[in-house]
């Protein structure tokens, strides 16, 4: 059975109850919240559990029950001729435990969020202006990859990055940032044309002063 | 300083965040795949906390409010967490923990100067320093440092190192992190200003 994804703002006040819980709940509570976070993330956000099929996650959860076990403690028990000590196998696993919560909740809350999923958080949070400006940053990583090419190009094409690279580092480094700029200047342009104001009470911007569109526009000659 | 962003502040801050974003994708994944992580976080931080400094510190020519770097790092942090690669904690806690320094270094002067660039970079990457040991703090809680000072006794015991020894070379490396910090602000400072009065002319013309 999958439940439907829940919105962002919801996964938001989740990551908030569980970083609270994870900090303040001894290794019971720590170990009851890890498994209802597995059983949330199965059944509303599978993707979340990605971690989970990795090594270096199970190493980072389990290394510092390790040092833990071996270095704490005079050493109460023994196994494999490794002198084990009860009180730091207990603080390992608590440390572990914690670790373990503190991922999933950011998994949780992140795993398949995407960019339109957060613009719309913040703009329901009146956060209007960092909303948008995700998504100019989104929307620029594919111009800033078209741009460093061209610009990487053009000083290779003119004998550059041979004889003097650092300062064809710099010009490379402010070429793209030129770039960068300009394509600011043009959304910066464009989002004032339509009256958008970023302003925390401002509602979405309606185009004034247009007639309303017809249906028969299309038919025209 | 105090008047609300405008539609313009907004755009650079999502331009910045965004080179900031794009650092840490391609950048920050290239060098943990040269340097595995858990090998080395020396120069992998280093070269990626000056890089971000010199982006965030530049944005505050373009976007002149405090509190702007904090959003563009808000901003690359969130690019890192949506990538992916998944939703790694380290780096977006290094990010908002830099931008947090780079704001404080930037509080010594009401108008940017070399010197508080210089200063806020410093401050942003000694954080690589520290970050580990924070960051290992914050997710194993408070047996980390007992687990942490008794690996420490160990080690130093079986390599025999004094522990003067260790924490001179200790403030060798954060030195180190200072100055290329530090750097990092100076090549900020050199890099906006121009390119920020380049681009008044532009739009005076």
């Amino acid at each position: 059975m999958k439940i439907r994804r829940p919105p962002a703002a919801v996964k938001m006040a989740a990551l908030f109850v569980f970083l609270a819980l994870a900090a303040f709940l001894p290794w019971q509570g720590l170990a009851a919240l890890g498994a209802l976070q597995v059983g949330a993330a199965l059944l509303v956000q599978p993707a979340a559990l990605g971690p989970l099929r990795k090594v270096r996650f199970w190493l980072l959860i389990l290394l510092p029950v390790v040092f833990a076990a071996l270095l704490l403690g005079g050493g109460s028990a023994s196994w494999q001729g490794l002198r084990l000590n009860a009180g730091g196998t207990a603080l390992g696993l608590r440390m572990a435990l914690r670790a373990f919560c503190l991922v999933m909740a950011f998994q949780i809350a992140l795993a398949d969020a995407s960019t339109s999923d957060m613009i719309r958080l913040f703009t329901h949070l009146n956060l209007r202006g960092l909303g948008f400006a995700l998504g100019v940053a989104a929307n620029m990583l594919s111009t800033l990859r078209a741009t460093s090419e061209v610009v990487f190009h053009t000083l290779l094409l003119r004998g550059g990055w041979r004889r003097n690279p650092l300062r064809d580092l710099k010009l490379y480094t402010l070429g793209v940032l030129a770039g960068t700029l300009r394509h600011g200047d043009g959304i910066v342009q464009a989002a004032s044309m339509r009256g958008f104001d970023p302003g925390p009470g401002a509602k979405a911007a309606k185009p004034r002063g247009l007639p309303p569109a017809r249906s028969d526009a299309g038919d025209r000659p | 300083m105090k008047e609300a962003f405008s539609v313009r502040d907004w755009v650079y801050i999502g331009l910045f965040g965004g080179l900031w974003g794009a650092l840490e994708l391609t950048l920050g994944s290239f060098l943990h795949l040269i340097f595995p992580p858990l090998a080395d976080t020396f120069w992998v931080g280093i070269i990626m906390a000056s890089a971000a400094s010199v982006v965030a510190l530049m944005s505050r020519f373009f976007a002149p409010h405090r509190g702007s770097i904090l959003l563009v790092a808000l901003i690359a942090s969130l690019l890192k967490a949506l990538s992916l690669g998944g939703v790694v904690i380290g780096p977006i806690g290094a990010i908002m923990a830099e931008a947090l320094l780079l704001e404080a270094g930037l509080l010594v002067s009401s108008q940017p100067r070399r010197g508080a660039f210089s200063l806020a970079g410093a401050l942003a990457v000694s954080w690589n320093f520290f970050h580990r040991f924070a960051m290992m703090r914050l997710l194993y809680g408070k047996g980390f440092s007992e687990v942490g000072k008794k690996m420490i006794d160990d080690g130093g015991r079986l390599l025999g190192l004094e522990v003067s020894l260790a924490l001179w070379l200790l403030g060798l490396l954060l030195l180190f992190r200072l100055l290329a910090g530090a750097l990092a602000g100076i090549l900020a400072w050199e890099l906006g200003g121009p390119l920020r009065r380049r681009l008044s002319r532009r739009h005076e013309d």
